[in-house]
């Protein structure tokens, strides 16, 4: 589903990524850890195919999505609209979606209207609505207070669990990464390399 | 309170507001005392409305409305598209800018009298002349608001493999919608000032050229009446068109 052999990764001149290699299969999550601006975002950006000025190899299966460090929703459509515009899935497949993480009662809400714990379970219904071979997610539980962390990591673990996905999760928060992760990784370095946490 | 609320509550102080205008217009036409030159309310109105009547007004207006109408739509279209252009590339930008600094300050009488030279005294050269005038200004808006559009959405469109139109309907546009109700409203009232110049210059039908033809007669009633009853019809399709899209456009800033 996914497979990495990154040479290396500069932006402008300043090298970001050096020599980075790694595989996911599906079903299996891989959590990248690291100091923030050590380039985390930089990677899951190449893999998002956001970023293609790199040197290396990455293949990564068609059918990916990606959850953001913001909810990044679409304010002026509504809940259920920001599944099928942009997932661009059925209006039966958004509700399923929707339902799976509580937010069916609130379809027609604008995400204004949503708290932030909401926006962020949107988001990730958003990205799961999908059905993606490969989900990223870029620190997506950050700036929420700790008991919506849980909650969010329950429901993540949950989504997962019924489906099979290679992911790749960054998080600077250890505990998130040893709740989703069947293998953690660090990025270190400058330019950053990977290193292998044992579990 | 909320806008729509808020709205019909002015309404009638914008009522009384204009009473007045009309009030004082009397006021001044009374203590003027030359009808020829300043002939009152109660002169100009019934003018209009024998006007109205034989048909005149509705042909002149009709002509004109559809000069507004056409320059209207090439203005937004043309002007949006290379605001777009200007917004997003920063080679284009660089490019472009010189030339509409020269055409947002080439005077609006200038093209008029050159498109007809080029062009001929036709409708083509009328509706171009106001396009024309009209671009620039728009480009500027909508430029602006494509640097302010979100870079967050644009990536998210790109890993969802959004398409193209669904990217500009969903994505773009109601970004830019601000801009463009602005972009449009002002265009309306220039547009409608500048096409009268144009029927005024070369055309032989029009609200313009009725004013051309009183004018040379000293008729300032005339003048009055066809004037005022185009601004009638102007401020019934800001009032009636433009300001129920702009509220529905951004229905999801007050939910």
């Amino acid at each position: 589903m996914i497979s990495v052999a990154l040479d290396n990764k500069n932006i402008g001149n300043t090298p970001v990524l050096g020599r980075v290699a790694f595989d996911v299969a599906k079903g299996e999550t891989l959590a990248v850890v690291g100091p923030s601006g050590v380039g985390k975002t930089t990677l899951l950006r190449v893999l998002a195919g956001l970023d293609t000025d790199f040197d290396g190899r990455v293949e990564v299966a068609a059918r990916r999505t990606m959850v953001f460090q913001e909810p990044a929703l679409l304010p002026w459509r509504s809940a259920i609209q920001n599944l099928t515009l942009v997932a661009g899935v059925s209006e039966d497949a958004a509700r399923t979606a929707l339902s799976e993480v509580g937010l069916l009662d609130l379809a027609d809400r604008f995400p204004g209207q949503l708290s932030l714990g909401q926006q962020r379970r949107l988001s990730l219904a958003r990205a799961f609505s999908a059905a993606p071979d490969v989900l990223l997610m870029d620190e997506p539980f950050v700036s929420l207070d700790t008991s919506l962390v849980g909650e969010m990591l329950d429901l993540t673990e949950r989504l997962l669990a019924s489906r099979a996905i290679a992911t790749v999760f960054v998080t600077h928060a250890m505990i998130e990464a040893e709740r989703l992760a069947t293998r953690i990784v660090r990025l270190v370095g400058n330019p950053a390399t990977l290193e292998d946490i044992a579990r | 309170m909320k806008p729509e609320a808020e709205h019909s509550a002015s309404l009638p102080v914008a009522a009384i507001s204009i009473l007045a205008l009309v009030l004082g217009w009397w006021g001044l036409a009374l203590l003027n005392g030359d009808p020829t030159v300043l002939p009152s309310p109660w002169r100009v109105f019934p003018l209009a409305a024998s006007e109205l009547a034989s048909g005149e007004l509705l042909r002149h207006l009709g002509v004109t409305l559809r000069r507004v109408a056409l320059a209207f739509v090439i203005a937004m279209a043309v002007g949006v598209a290379i605001g777009l252009l200007m917004g997003r590339s920063r080679a284009t930008d660089r490019w472009l800018d010189p030339w509409l600094i020269v055409f947002l300050n080439l005077p609006a009488l200038v093209t008029i009298v050159l498109c007809y030279l080029w062009i001929g005294l036709n409708e083509v050269a009328a509706v171009t002349a106001v396009a024309i005038n009209k671009i620039p200004t728009v480009v500027v808006t909508i430029r602006e608001g494509t640097r302010a559009l979100e870079r967050q959405l644009d990536d998210v469109a790109s890993v969802f493999r959004m398409s193209r139109w669904a990217r500009f309907r969903h994505i773009v546009l109601p970004q830019l919608g601000p801009y463009l109700a602005s972009a449009g409203r002002s265009g309306v009232s220039l547009i409608w000032k500048i096409v009268l110049v144009v029927e005024f210059l070369g055309r032989s039908d029009g609200i313009g050229f009725k004013i051309h033809l009183y004018f040379q007669l000293f008729d300032v009633g005339m003048v009055l009446a066809y004037a005022l009853s185009f601004v009638v019809v102007m401020l019934a399709i800001e009032g009636l068109l433009l300001r129920p899209w702009e509220a529905r456009a951004t229905r999801w800033r007050r939910a």
